[in-house]
């Protein structure tokens, strides 16, 4: 009813947009009908919607946060209706933010993403990047509203206030109010009711109508089968075989060769297709028993009659697909044993021992030569001891930018010196922050670098005295084990909000305006994270009986070594040299 | 509270748990729950988002709730929280391998340490981990990772085991794996609660209980779940599955729309071995082995 006057703002702005993934080699298989000399790409056209089907662990999710930008490409080429995702920058490759506005993403779980105070702020943050008049906007967003059953009383609720469901629709309604030409969706059903289920579909085929494409990571096989025009099976390993429902229902094996079980469900609609019935029947249980039952038009042919659709050949592929890709292996693949890391080797103490020797003797360092020698140990540290600093790279990079805008501060401002520069201040802070990043840069490495658990077993032992500890020990000890212990997750759940935000507000600028509101939409759902996060800690910890029992069972012993002692003289003494050295004017 | 009677129930009666939103809003995540749960008893709870399935689970493994009210006696399960599994596995690993998190679990049990490393080792071969029991968790996938943490909770031979939608994110043969855990604590005699939002999980002949909107809404057999409380009367409007707002899968709406035409008697298939036995299976020549290869050479060489 009110379809064609909504329909006049927002149809023009679904330019028909090609979403073309290529770059996949021999890890795309071809489609029986594609010509044979086309490079491997996976083109999705408008107007169909796509489901991506693939066991836990095969990539799904991966895939479509390549295809939004979110991650490194890892050599795939994504383009949008012919534009390049990515374009080469000075140093690296850079998202373009005109290309982003051609998706909407809605990621697994997306009401954790929510973090405006009512659904119409969350709304318009969305299609603030879109442009447009007031009376677009206001279109779009009752539309939004509409498209997951809501009128607009709700545009005042706070997505705080909501239910989980609630909370996941008014994220939906994000998904569909940008008018981007292409709805990146992974797995917007899990935990909704029924009823979800079917307005999520009925809007999924009338976004298709409008020309919008769809590319869907669903679990729910028998809800998303019906809906796709192509299927992109998807085994662990990340190898992609493109169908249609028509084609899977012709080879079943398929299911096996991505690493599933053919479900029960999809061996009945098979057996109906076979029976002569097109697979949009078969798929469909309620078409099909209309069917089945003698309803609807057409006869239905005897159940013994020839099978008319069935290729007459399966079986080799069959085979085959069953000679390479058996299909208990898929979550438990082979691990090659990792090389072991080295400073697993000695006892947790002695490399923490080493570790305050070091960093005293850093914090000892006056002079520039020192200094540099400080560096030259601090990376070999680093390199040695293989810190996995990586993570780190955003508080390293930005202690340093803190460090050189504080020097130049103290420059102008300080004391001492001559003229318009206090050269003398700018030194001294230098000095001071650039020991500091080296201690820094050690402290943040190590927690990364040996096992919590190992350490926390050697605090312990540090602190029993006639085989006891005292019960405040051990909650201190497991406090700060565990801090430590989750401290790596944390910064991909920060890593992960940030991308996420970046989909959402399709902008990836670097300057501080841009920054700061990229900063409110990652730091509050980080937030909310961090207490999902600390309640089912604490609840895992709970039931493990952790801090009931005041005493547990120690299994084994860390024992002080040779090799410990040895790491201790080097270090020693290499941190003695670097203290003394340097007030002795040695080098 | 009756701590130590190991043939005791465990029993909820009329218990309430209130919480607020983050908002601020009361809410209550638990209406009025009575239930008893039998030593050794398997049973399944389902329902949507929000429906107070997962405090209702926590409830049982004896984890502590704010704002609860009404009766509660642990009988069989003991003082201690039982172990409990949640869907991601990355809040609830504490080590950082396999071995080290079993080893640390049988800590806090208490395990004799004589035992700790002969029992950690033989779960870990039992659930598949043997070769990477000493990789750390970034070297695994997250199939690997949720079973240590089904490992760790199942080594403590607890009498009763929570597994809160511990597969949802699992792939089929990792949550075989699961599952099959879970089947051999049971058959030792522990209690097992199997909270999941996939209806084709549940065993039509076990006990499933329904919530919605923080109640429980209904306690019997699977099969009266999809089907409606008399077998031999389906009724979809009848049968919880519709009445908690869940998605009827694909079979048993097939079920319902044969039925309704009178192409199928009740009582209505809900396995796949039944689907088969029924005149629908064999009517059209349905194989559901699963072998489907050997299924179309069959038609092929029909054909010919």
């Amino acid at each position: 009813m009110g379809e064609e006057t909504l329909r006049k703002p927002t149809d023009a702005v679904f330019a028909e947009a090609e979403l073309r993934i290529g770059g996949f080699g021999d890890r795309l298989l071809r489609q029986a009908d594609a010509p044979a000399e086309k490079d491997r790409a996976l083109v999705l056209r408008p107007r169909t919607i796509t489901v991506l089907l693939g066991p836990n662990g095969a990539g799904k999710t991966r895939l479509l946060e390549i295809a939004a930008g979110l991650r490194d490409p890892e050599g795939l080429a994504v383009s949008y209706g012919g534009e390049a995702l990515w374009r080469k920058g000075r140093r690296r490759l850079k998202l373009r933010p005109d290309v982003l506005k051609r998706y909407s993403y809605a990621c697994q779980s997306a009401e954790e993403q929510l973090f405006a105070r009512s659904v119409e702020a969350e709304l318009r943050y969305v299609l603030a990047p879109f442009g447009g008049g007031e009376a677009e906007v206001a279109a779009r967003v009752e539309e939004a509203l509409r498209a997951v059953g809501w009128d607009p009383t709700w545009l005042a609720r706070d997505p705080y206030a909501m239910s989980g469901g609630e909370r996941r629709r008014t994220a939906l309604a994000c998904a569909f109010a940008a008018p981007a030409p292409w709805l990146l969706l992974d797995e917007p059903t899990s935990g909704l009711d029924a009823r979800a289920h079917e307005m999520l579909a009925a809007r999924l085929l009338a976004e298709r109508e409008r020309g919008r494409g769809v590319l869907l990571v669903s679990h729910d096989a028998d809800w998303a089968l019906p809906l796709a025009d192509m299927l992109l099976l998807m085994a662990p390993g990340g190898r992609i075989r493109p169908c249609t429902p028509e084609e899977l229902l012709a080879r079943p094996e398929w299911w096996r060769e991505a690493g599933m079980d053919i479900p029960a469900w999809f061996e009945i609609a098979r057996a109906g297709w076979r029976m002569g019935l097109s697979a949009d029947e078969v798929l469909d249980p309620r078409r099909l028993a209309a069917r089945l039952g003698g309803e609807g038009s057409g006869e239905i042919p005897s159940p013994l009659a020839p099978v008319s659709p069935e290729p007459a050949v399966v079986s080799p592929t069959a085979r085959h697909a069953r000679a390479d890709a058996p299909p208990d292996r898929s979550a438990l693949q082979a691990v090659s044993p990792a090389k072991p890391h080295p400073l697993l080797r000695f006892d947790p103490r002695s490399v923490w021992l080493c570790y305050i020797l070091l960093s005293l003797a850093l914090f000892s360092i006056q002079t520039w030569i020192s200094l540099a020698a400080g560096a030259v140990v601090t990376f070999a540290a680093v390199r040695l001891g293989r810190f996995p600093l990586r993570r780190w790279r955003g508080v390293l990079l930005g202690f340093a930018s803190f460090a050189v805008s504080a020097t130049l501060l103290a420059g102008w401002t300080g004391s001492g010196g001559d003229g318009l520069w206090h050269a003398d201040a700018a030194r001294a802070t230098l000095l001071s922050f650039g020991r500091t990043w080296l201690v820094l840069l050690l402290g943040l490495g190590l927690p990364l670098a040996i096992p919590p658990l190992r350490l926390r077993r050697s605090l312990l032992q540090l602190s029993t005295f006639r085989g006891r500890t005292s019960r405040r020990v051990q909650q201190v000890v497991l406090t700060v084990t565990l801090i430590l212990r989750f401290v790596p997750q944390l910064l991909d759940e920060w890593g992960r909000f940030t991308r996420i935000a970046i989909a959402r507000g399709k902008e990836n600028a670097k300057t501080p305006g841009a920054i700061a509101r990229r900063l409110k939409e990652t730091s509050v759902p980080f937030l909310l994270a961090l207490f999902r996060m600390g309640d089912q800690v604490s609840l895992a910890l709970e039931s493990r009986g952790v801090g009931r029992v005041p005493q547990p069972t120690m299994s084994e012993r860390l024992r002080w070594r040779g090799g410990d002692w040895l790491l201790l003289l080097a270090v020693g003494g290499i941190a003695a040299a670097l203290a003394i050295g340097g007030r002795l004017g040695w080098y | 509270m009756n701590g130590s009677n190991r043939t005791e129930p465990l029993r909820l009666t009329k218990l309430s748990v209130y919480g607020r939103m983050p908002g601020g809003e009361r809410t209550t995540r638990l209406e009025e729950a009575t239930l008893a749960l039998a030593p050794g008893e398997w049973i399944y709870v389902v329902g949507t988002n929000g429906s107070g399935k997962s405090t209702l689970a926590q409830l049982l493994a004896g984890l502590v709730q704010e704002g609860a009210a009404g009766g509660y006696s642990r009988g069989f399960a003991g003082l201690q929280p039982a172990p409990y599994v949640m869907q991601q596995p990355d809040a609830q690993l504490f080590g950082s391998t396999p071995r080290e998190e079993l080893v640390f679990a049988l800590e806090w049990r208490a395990a004799p340490p004589e035992r700790i490393a002969a029992a950690a080792a033989e779960m870990l071969a039992a659930v598949g981990l043997r070769e990477a029991a000493d990789e750390p968790w970034s070297r695994l996938s997250g199939g690997q990772r949720q079973l240590a943490v089904v490992a760790a909770a199942a080594v403590c031979e607890a009498p009763l085991l929570v597994l809160d939608e511990a597969t949802s994110m699992l792939d089929e043969s990792a949550r075989r794996r699961v599952r099959g855990i879970a089947e051999r604590l049971h058959a030792r005699g522990a209690a097992i609660v199997w909270v999941t939002q996939r209806l084709d999980e549940l065993d039509p002949d076990a006990r499933v209980i329904a919530l919605r909107d923080a109640q429980i809404r209904f306690d019997g057999t699977g099969r009266q779940f999809l089907y409606g409380p008399d077998p031999l009367r389906p009724s979809r409007s009848g049968a919880a599955c519709e009445q908690v707002g869940l998605r009827l899968p694909y079979l048993a709406e097939l079920a319902y729309g044969l039925h309704r035409l009178g192409k199928l008697a009740a009582p209505l298939p809900a396995t796949a071995e039944e689907w088969r036995r029924s005149g629908i299976g064999s009517g059209i020549g349905i194989g559901m082995t699963g072998d489907t290869s050997r299924d179309s050479e069959r038609m092929a060489s029909g054909n010919g």
